[in-house]
């Protein structure tokens, strides 16, 4: 009886044992694509048209990309990067609070190209709200400059004064 | 296990998915000056002379200023304006072809002030030539009122008729 309780105690522990012990081993891969955030940046340059004098005549001002306001994006190498911008209004109101005179705005529409990782003006592509364009690989960061210019509309009775307003550009992949 | 992969798979898209987007945005200002352009109205009186009998001495004749020609000078505010001028030659060529007679020239030495924003003849300041000066604003316009005399140098043989000529003045910023 005693030895009988004996083995079935040896069982019992060998199965525990077993149970405890018990090791299931698989294989699996584990991935992760780290990306690159995106960041844009002022480089240099402005989108200021300067001193205009008033002519009594509707004219369009110019402001070339070039002349203009370069923007360095940084990013993901070769990811599709979509580009989003918007015409503006300028305002002479602050002008106007300091010096009276009336109020006007004027719409600016921006003129956008992209030089690719280039940081000089060479092969410029024409960039539309929208686009997309791929991030080019420079030693491992995606690049992109960015040339803002654009134009702007002058009535006949444009009234005079310094006009100012924010141009925004969204760059996402 | 091969549950367990689905589910690793499944989380390592989901982390991509969420983690593979990003948006970054670039703000600049949009600058442009629309600057009035320089305006002269005449608002009164003339630079005729008149009558002038010829004696046989070297004779000088006088218009002030106040008795002059005013012009209206309107431009862009708190900008300085440069002004140049130099002497007027009149000529009888038009009387003396029709008239007959000898043609001949006189000097007209300008003589130039300005009383800023006050129509009157109050305080006037000579304005040279190759000066500059800011005029004074009111309402967002800067304003100027400008008077001009001047001086003929009339010769003892100086030959009879009228004598016309155009005197230019000239106001840049």
């Amino acid at each position: 009886m005693k030895f009988k309780i004996f083995l079935i105690w040896i069982f019992i522990v060998f199965l525990r044992s077993n149970l405890i012990s018990q090791t299931i081993s698989t294989q699996g891969s584990a991935s992760a694509n780290l990306i690159k955030p995106l960041s844009i940046s002022s480089f240099s340059g402005e989108i200021n048209f300067g001193e205009i004098i008033l002519t009594g005549s509707s004219f369009i001002q110019n402001l070339s990309p070039q002349q203009g306001k370069i923007f360095r994006v940084e990013g993901h190498p070769n990811r599709l990067t979509s580009i989003t911008f918007n015409s503006i209004t300028l305002s002479n109101a602050v002008w106007v609070t300091i010096n009276g005179g009336s109020l006007g705005s004027l719409s600016f529409s921006p003129n956008v190209v992209h030089t690719g990782a280039s940081a000089g003006y060479e092969n410029p592509v024409i960039v539309y709200s929208g686009n997309s364009f791929q991030l080019v690989n420079s030693g491992g960061t995606g690049l992109l400059y960015l040339w803002v210019g654009g134009s702007i509309n002058i009535n006949s009775s444009q009234p005079q004064g310094d006009y100012t307003g924010t141009f925004n550009i969204t760059v996402s992949y | 296990m091969t549950i367990k992969s689905s589910t690793i798979l499944l989380v390592l898209i989901f982390i991509q998915l969420t983690y593979g987007q990003d948006r970054a945005q670039g703000d600049i200002s949009v600058n442009a000056t629309l600057v009035k352009g320089i305006q002269l109205n005449r608002a009164s009186g003339n630079l005729d002379f008149g009558e002038i009998v010829l004696s046989p001495s070297t004779t000088s004749v006088r218009k002030s200023p106040e008795n002059g020609v005013v012009f209206v000078l309107n431009s862009h505010p708190n900008k300085s304006i440069s002004i140049s001028f130099s002497t007027a030659t009149l000529s009888n060529s038009g009387w003396a072809n029709e008239n007959g007679g000898t043609n001949s020239s006189i000097i007209f030495t300008p003589e130039i002030v300005q009383t800023g924003i006050n129509s009157n003849f109050v305080d006037p300041i000579t304005l040279l030539s190759g000066t500059s000066v800011i005029p004074p604003t009111s309402s967002g316009i800067a304003l100027m009122n400008i008077w001009i005399g001047g001086t003929l140098d009339i010769q003892p043989n100086q030959p009879q008729g009228d004598y016309t000529g155009t005197l230019v003045i000239s106001l840049t910023y």
